[in-house]
């Protein structure tokens, strides 16, 4: 039965080389015992976390009243949209998780590149390259923060030594450059991750197509578009989704790095829920926007999947 | 090939790797060298890019006071378990999702990535009470477990997709010879996503290794504390941030699991560079 | 085989260590949480079954702050050997919602240290257990008006002051000096202030840079619309009006933005400063005046790195005088407040009143400088025993206005407060509209 089977998916496409078929009982268990660790961790420790936190965004409740909360409908919904606030903070957080890793991916793929190369001292330069992933984000933010602090920050005397600038930015309270800078402070923190992804995706790559390519004539452009890339596709995927997935979450550096300002400027999505949930206090308003903000993550990640085709057959 | 285009090639290559290293290592550097400074020059304009006084005061203290090697013992221990408990959780859901069809298969790969599209922020109070509820409150398998729930979903995906990429020729061939299907897992499969292992271990380890929020929420007994949680604790105070102390912390804990890592580096090229992955 | 074997085993020994770990953990909270059987009248004091009071703060693990701490719990225990004081350790930035957090999971420790920024927050919760009865009315009476005031919520004391401070002006003698002021005459009035900022900013550092005359904070922290109520009540404004109304739509607050704003314009004042930079900044001589707690002392000691050498180059005054004929100034506290759900509130309650006894105040007022909010200590020759704790303590007592009451919508209120601030300077919006917006959002928030 799987013979059958087998030799229609042993296509030499990559993709479609993994499909089992089975109705075995055997076979069920299987999958169901290797299923079941990965079920049963999510469900009981964040998935019932989740589901309370829908529950109690139909409820009015604060951090005041926590024991008499009455339930609301849709109200916390409608609050959350009454003010502008929400659509600040989705606007800000698209632009921020969008442009940080496309700006990523593509100052990735040039580093990984280069690292694939054969270049003096490459292992060193790859196990350094992976310091800025170590420091823990709130130590990148207060560096960053630092390193940007407009009276005896760093980047402003580099700068203004340079030439290239006239006088001190302030750029965390800028209200055209506190998102750059944070933007800058998480490409810093996240470059090295997605290299080191991208480059051990490399080196699985096969010299021999590289070889055959130069034979029939291949410029470099052609085998990067024709070879590389098609070859990391699952990676690229894998990688990207997280990014933007954890990018859309970060809290620490725009807490620390700016508390969500100047004004709404660097008010993401996270800061708006915490600052709801724990400074004004409302604890349904906060859910609100957490489920929403599932719903919109949900329908980005199925809309990903369709356009990239992470789907299976 | 054209001399002229190699050369140009090569030095704009060069060009660019320089770039990226100043940039990424800079800062590094620079929190090093805040590290050797006394307070008193921390601020100075123009800065002291090699300090001109270096001091170890900074290292003595950090060395000399027992809380450090606690708070950098208890991240690795909880690192270290997440990655662990992780890695054991997602090789076996990965290889589920990656050879096997059925029915809400995609439903459920969903569900699993939705619980980490939910901001933890919002639920601090429901994962509070429930870990309070098993008993797992200041409890370092409580943070593993903590750490380990939010890596999975990645995790399995990531694994997924290195199964993906190996040719089933190799199961169905060991199938006719007779092998159970965890027997295949064993002996075929994972030795051959090693570094799918590799990613998944670094990317477990780093996620955990940085985690404050869930820190802070589920434990605040010092001796059982992670390092950015003592890092907020004791340098992130109310009236002042200690530059010079929280650098100095950062580099030390930052080069151990640097030497790891460089360690792990020989481990994960002779892996992927020795045996062939497809078919 | 023989890697997965190693696996496994490396996975079993981690859980097993951690699970013993666990079990530790479990069987210690398990013998500490079966110990409070302490009755909860507030006559008596049981003193004979040992009991345990949870204590969450942040300044146990801070270095200028955790000698205080460690000894409050010792002698305390001397005094009192069955009941042991078990600190919580939770950072700065994270207490009040960790605190939250753990309440509404029935698991609050028995007396925490807040903030006053978000002190209504707890007062107008029901986490926090009214003060009056377990405290007596003799102690409460003994507590500065503007901080009872502050402190009460539906007319009872939610929360007692802690190392209460006012906020007073620094300035740099030796800036003074270099800009041609006299060092020993610091403003006596806002104008006097301005013109002197203005001079001060004329001057460079000996190291070529900038010199601010005047800081304020602006960075979007309810603290900092905390303590800009301390310049709108020296423009005559306020939160509410005459009829307890919320109307800062008004031509003082107007004023008090465009102060901020001319600050900011000119060049006087750092942009988007937090307090911490501010004080960074005083600490290395580039900022010639700004307005901090008393606690500005030890912080610039250790910031400059010269320690005390540091303490002549600055010096200290009373808010200067604006527009109500008076210094005015605002206080601040970490306030200490009893869990509703605390099983050992008669032990706490002690406890509060033991750490603000004068014993415990001067032993934390020789090592950090605090202050006392109790009428009773104001003229102790123990807490003034310096220049700088006098004009504190002259402050404290004497040139303090009460904070707006306590209400739920309080905390967000300073955040927007601040966010105001920052629509002036960095966003340089019209004071007169932003005062309206702000008008507008207190209103909603403040019912």
């Amino acid at each position: 039965m799987s013979e059958k089977n087998s030799t229609k998916a042993s296509s030499i496409s990559i993709r479609q080389n993994r499909l089992l078929l089975s109705n075995s009982v055997k076979d069920r268990i299987f999958l169901i015992t290797i299923l079941a660790p990965a079920f049963i961790l999510l469900c009981f420790t964040i998935f019932i976390p989740i589901m309370k936190s829908v529950y109690m965004s139909f409820f009015d409740i604060t951090l005041t009243n926590i024991k008499s909360a009455a339930w609301n409908n849709f109200a916390n919904y409608r609050d959350v949209f009454s003010t502008g606030d929400f659509g600040t903070a989705l606007k800000n957080t698209v632009f921020y998780a969008s442009s940080v890793v496309i700006i990523q991916f593509i100052l990735s793929m040039a580093l990984a590149m280069i690292l694939n190369m054969n270049i003096p001292g490459r292992k060193l330069l790859r196990t350094l390259v992976l310091i800025p992933w170590i420091v823990p984000t709130i130590v990148v933010a207060l560096l960053w923060m630092w390193i940007f602090q407009p009276q005896y920050g760093v980047m402003n005397h580099i700068l203004m030594g340079t030439g290239i600038i006239n006088e001190p930015k302030t750029w965390l309270s800028d209200l055209k450059l506190a998102m750059p800078s944070v933007m800058i402070a998480a490409l810093w923190r996240q470059l090295p991750f997605m290299t080191i992804m991208l480059l051990s995706g490399m080196q699985s790559i096969p010299e021999d197509m590289y070889e055959a390519a130069v034979i029939d004539g291949a410029n470099k452009k052609q085998m990067f578009f024709h070879i590389t890339l098609p070859f990391l596709a699952n990676v690229i995927k894998t990688v990207t989704l997280v990014a933007v997935i954890e990018n859309f979450k970060m809290f620490p550096l725009f807490w620390i790095m700016t508390g969500g300002g100047p004004v709404m400027a660097t008010t993401t999505l996270a800061i708006l829920s915490y600052q709801t949930a724990f400074t004004s206090l409302n604890l349904g308003k906060g859910a609100a926007i957490g489920v929403l903000w599932l719903l919109i993550l949900i329908l980005f990640s199925w809309g990903y999947n369709k356009l990239f085709s992470l789907r299976e057959d | 090939m054209n001399n002229k285009k190699d050369y140009f090639t090569l030095i704009s290559t060069r060009v660019l790797l320089v770039v990226f290293l100043i940039f990424l290592l800079f800062p590094v550097y620079w929190m090093i060298s805040t590290s050797f400074k006394d307070n008193s020059v921390l601020f100075k304009i123009p800065p002291e890019w090699i300090p001109q006084n270096p001091t170890i005061k900074n290292y003595v203290k950090l060395l000399s006071e027992n809380y450090f090697l606690t708070y950098y013992k208890n991240s690795f221990i909880v690192s270290g378990g997440a990655t662990v408990l992780t890695m054991f959780v997602a090789m076996f859901a990965g290889y589920g999702f990656s050879r096997f069809r059925f029915r809400a298969k995609n439903l459920i790969m969903l569900l699993i990535l939705s619980t980490q599209m939910f901001p933890v922020v919002s639920l601090l109070i429901s994962l509070y009470t429930m870990y309070k509820n098993y008993g797992l409150l200041n409890n370092r398998f409580g943070l593993v477990l903590a750490m380990t729930t939010a890596s999975l979903p990645f995790s399995i995906l990531m694994i997924k997709g290195f199964f993906d990429d190996i040719s089933i020729h190799l199961e169905e061939a060991a199938r006719i010879d007779g092998c159970g299907r965890f027997g295949i897992l064993w002996r075929i499969i994972f030795p051959l996503a090693k570094p799918g292992f590799l990613a998944v271990g670094i990317y477990t380890f780093l996620l955990a290794w940085d985690d404050l929020l869930y820190s802070i929420t589920l434990v605040n007994k010092d001796e059982l504390r992670t390092l950015p949680s003592g890092i907020s604790m004791r340098y992130m105070g109310e009236f002042a941030y200690d530059w010079a102390n929280v650098m100095t912390v950062c580099v030390t804990a930052t080069i151990p699991v640097l030497i790891l890592f460089m360690f792990l580096q020989r481990y994960m090229v002779a892996g992927l560079t020795a045996g062939a992955v497809k078919g | 085989m023989k890697k997965l074997a190693c696996l496994l085993l490396a996975g079993i020994i981690s859980v097993s260590m951690l699970a013993g770990c666990g079990s530790e953990e479990k069987a210690a909270q398990n013998s500490s949480a079966s110990q409070s059987p302490a009755s909860q009248t507030a006559a008596q004091t049981s003193d004979d079954t040992p009991v345990t009071v949870k204590f969450a703060n942040w300044g146990m693990s801070e270095a200028a702050t955790k000698p205080v701490f460690e000894q409050i719990a010792e002698s305390y225990k001397a005094l009192h050997p069955n009941t042991t004081i078990e600190y919580v350790g939770i950072p700065y930035g994270d207490i009040k919602q960790q605190t939250f957090v753990m309440a509404a999971s029935g698991n609050a420790p028995d007396i925490i240290q807040t903030h006053t920024a978000w002190f209504s927050t707890y007062a107008t919760s029901d986490i926090v257990e009214p003060l009056d009865e377990l405290l007596g009315k003799e102690y409460i009476d003994d507590i500065i008006d503007s901080y009872k005031a502050d402190y009460t919520y539906n007319g009872k004391l939610m929360g007692i002051p802690w190392a209460p401070s006012p906020y007073v002006l620094y300035y740099n003698k030796e800036i003074f000096k270099k800009a041609g002021l006299d060092p020993e005459m610091p403003p006596k009035t806002y104008d006097e202030m301005l013109a002197m900022a203005r001079t001060i900013s004329k001057v460079k550092a000996d190291d070529g840079n900038k010199i601010y005359g005047f800081g304020e904070a602006t960075d979007k922290l309810p603290i900092n619309g905390l303590v800009a109520l301390r310049n709108i009540y020296s423009f005559n404004g306020s939160v509410y009006d005459k009829d307890s109304k919320v109307n800062v739509n008004t031509p003082e607050v107007i004023e008090t933005l465009k102060f901020y704003q001319t600050i900011s314009n000119e060049g006087l004042s750092p942009a988007g400063a937090k307090l911490k930079d501010l004080r960074n900044l005083f600490s290395i001589g580039q900022l010639g005046m700004y307005m901090d707690g008393y606690y500005g002392k030890a912080v610039f000691r250790n910031l400059s790195g010269k320690g005390e050498a540091f303490d002549k180059v600055w010096g200290v005054a009373l808010v200067p005088v604006n527009k109500t004929g008076k210094s005015v100034s605002i206080g601040e506290a970490h306030g200490l407040v009893i869990s509703r759900d605390s099983k050992v509130k008669t032990q706490a309650a002690d406890i509060l009143k033991y750490i603000t006894s004068k014993e415990m105040i001067t032993q934390y007022h020789k090592s950090n400088d605090v202050l006392s909010a109790r009428k009773s200590l104001s003229a102790d020759p123990d807490l003034n025993d310096s220049d700088f704790a006098r004009i504190c303590v002259e402050q404290l007592n004497n040139y303090i206005q009460p904070l707006p009451a306590n209400n739920p919508g309080m905390e967000q209120g300073y955040l927007e407060i601040a966010t105001a601030l920052q629509r002036v300077t960095v966003g340089k919006e019209e004071p007169a509209k932003v005062a309206q917006d702000l008008d507008a959002k207190l209103k909603g928030l403040l019912k």
